[in-house]
């Protein structure tokens, strides 16, 4: 179980995450929703010791350090990958640092996607290097799977390829924590949502509790943002009214 | 050879080419052992003054003493013959903080390395080979002190060598 308490996290006066605290066990596909800012990736960041913060992150009762670390992958649309390195070299890397590595998953995924294994990940595309970079976290054996925002930049065949290709590798123990904007896209296999604004932890609901109370996860989101139907309308009123007057 | 290369990629961040660094270190000490050669230019200029030609014959100036071995080799100044083992042995230690930004150089990388269950893998690939570039630059220096200093003792006729050569380049160290 990773638990996350009274996280707080500021970036010089600016206020990145605001004692956040929730629990999440293992085997979940957890959505980490938010605005731009909202704080979904200095979470991600706090959790992987890559950041400093205040507040405690336990991994079954254990800070994370060098002891538990390789429960955690990451994959991020900054990309960690190694550009000069190839495939293979990034599996040969892995092999030697990660002992829970998983060559079969990896060979899988290269396969499924159809990546080139001999050449350096700078020379691939946009949406291969995404790819990649989501093989690297998938593949790596870690129990807790952190991808933020990986397939920013990708054509939607790319992304749903993924997410059904995800759903179908996921073992038991293997929780992806998974950071959006695409909700809608994503709202069919998520199992729960954690919805974060100005870096305060605002909404936390099983997608099943939704659907119970005739929530669509979209719904829920919109309903938590208290989101203004009618904001575009009167928007483009005003700004007709204002040429009008011109 | 690919054994070699095997393992200096080993000591540099995943992916990068051994070639900058050695190159670069190579093409230093070669430098580096050209400049030492000013040593012997002032060396043998100096033996010369200990001689003159009377009568076609070439013999000792009674009296005339070799300069030091340490002033022959020169002030600590760029002119001196060992300086640029020196400077190689002070670039060798920059190529760590291009490792360093090499894992910001289209991608994150430092994510990985900074989450490597060995964690000392990140600094140790970034520091090793610069480190011990710049150890074997100053080693390198010291081996071409030492034969200099050999040959300076067997080629000097012995009563021209001023006492305590061996004390001074310590104290100059």
């Amino acid at each position: 179980m990773l638990k996350i308490e009274k996280l707080s996290k500021r970036y010089g006066g600016k206020r990145a995450l605001d004692d956040v605290t929730v629990e999440l066990p293992r085997g979940e596909i957890i959505g980490l929703f938010g605005e731009n800012g909202a704080g979904k990736t200095t979470l991600m960041k706090a959790v992987l010791g890559l950041i400093p913060f205040t507040g405690a992150i336990t991994l079954d009762g254990e800070s994370i350090g060098r002891r538990n670390i390789e429960k955690f992958s990451f994959g991020t649309c900054e990309h960690s990958f190694i550009p000069n390195l190839t495939a293979m070299g990034h599996r040969d890397f892995y092999e030697e640092m990660f002992p829970s590595f998983s060559e079969k998953r990896f060979n899988g995924l290269m396969d499924f996607f159809e990546l080139p294994r001999h050449r350096p990940i700078h020379t691939f595309s946009a949406g291969q290097k995404n790819q990649f970079e989501v093989i690297m976290a998938l593949s790596q054996g870690a129990d807790y799977i952190l991808l933020d925002e990986p397939f920013a930049g990708n054509d939607v065949f790319n992304r749903e390829d993924f997410y059904r290709v995800l759903l179908g590798i996921l073992e038991p123990r293997e929780t992806v924590i998974l950071s959006t904007h695409l909700i809608e896209e994503v709202s069919d296999f998520v199992g729960r949502a954690l919805l974060l604004r100005h870096g305060r932890l605002v909404g936390d609901a099983s997608v099943m509790d939704l659907e119970d109370r005739g929530l669509s996860l979209m719904d829920y989101i919109k309903e938590t943002y208290h989101y203004r139907a009618d904001r575009v309308s009167r928007a483009l009123r005003e700004l007709g009214g204002e040429e009008d007057e011109a | 050879m690919k054994k070699l290369k095997r393992l200096l990629e080993r000591l540099l961040p995943p992916g990068m080419d051994p070639k900058t660094l050695c190159g670069t270190f190579i093409t230093g000490a070669v430098i580096s052992t050209l400049g030492s050669l000013t040593f012997w230019l002032r060396y043998t200029t100096a033996l010369y003054t200990l001689y003159e030609t009377v009568g076609g014959r070439s013999q000792r100036i009674e009296g005339a003493m070799m300069p030091d071995f340490i002033a022959l080799l020169g002030d600590a100044s760029l002119e001196n013959a060992l300086a640029c083992f020196v400077i190689l042995a002070c670039i060798m230690p920059l190529f760590a903080i291009y490792h360093y930004l090499y894992h910001r150089q289209g991608a994150r990388s430092d994510y990985l390395m900074r989450r490597l269950p060995r964690r000392w893998v990140w600094h140790a690939r970034c520091l090793a080979l610069p480190l011990l570039a710049g150890a074997a630059a100053l080693a390198l220096g010291f081996v071409v002190l030492m034969l200099d200093f050999g040959l300076y003792m067997l080629f000097t006729p012995g009563d021209a060598i001023l006492p305590g050569q061996w004390l001074k380049i310590w104290s100059v160290l």
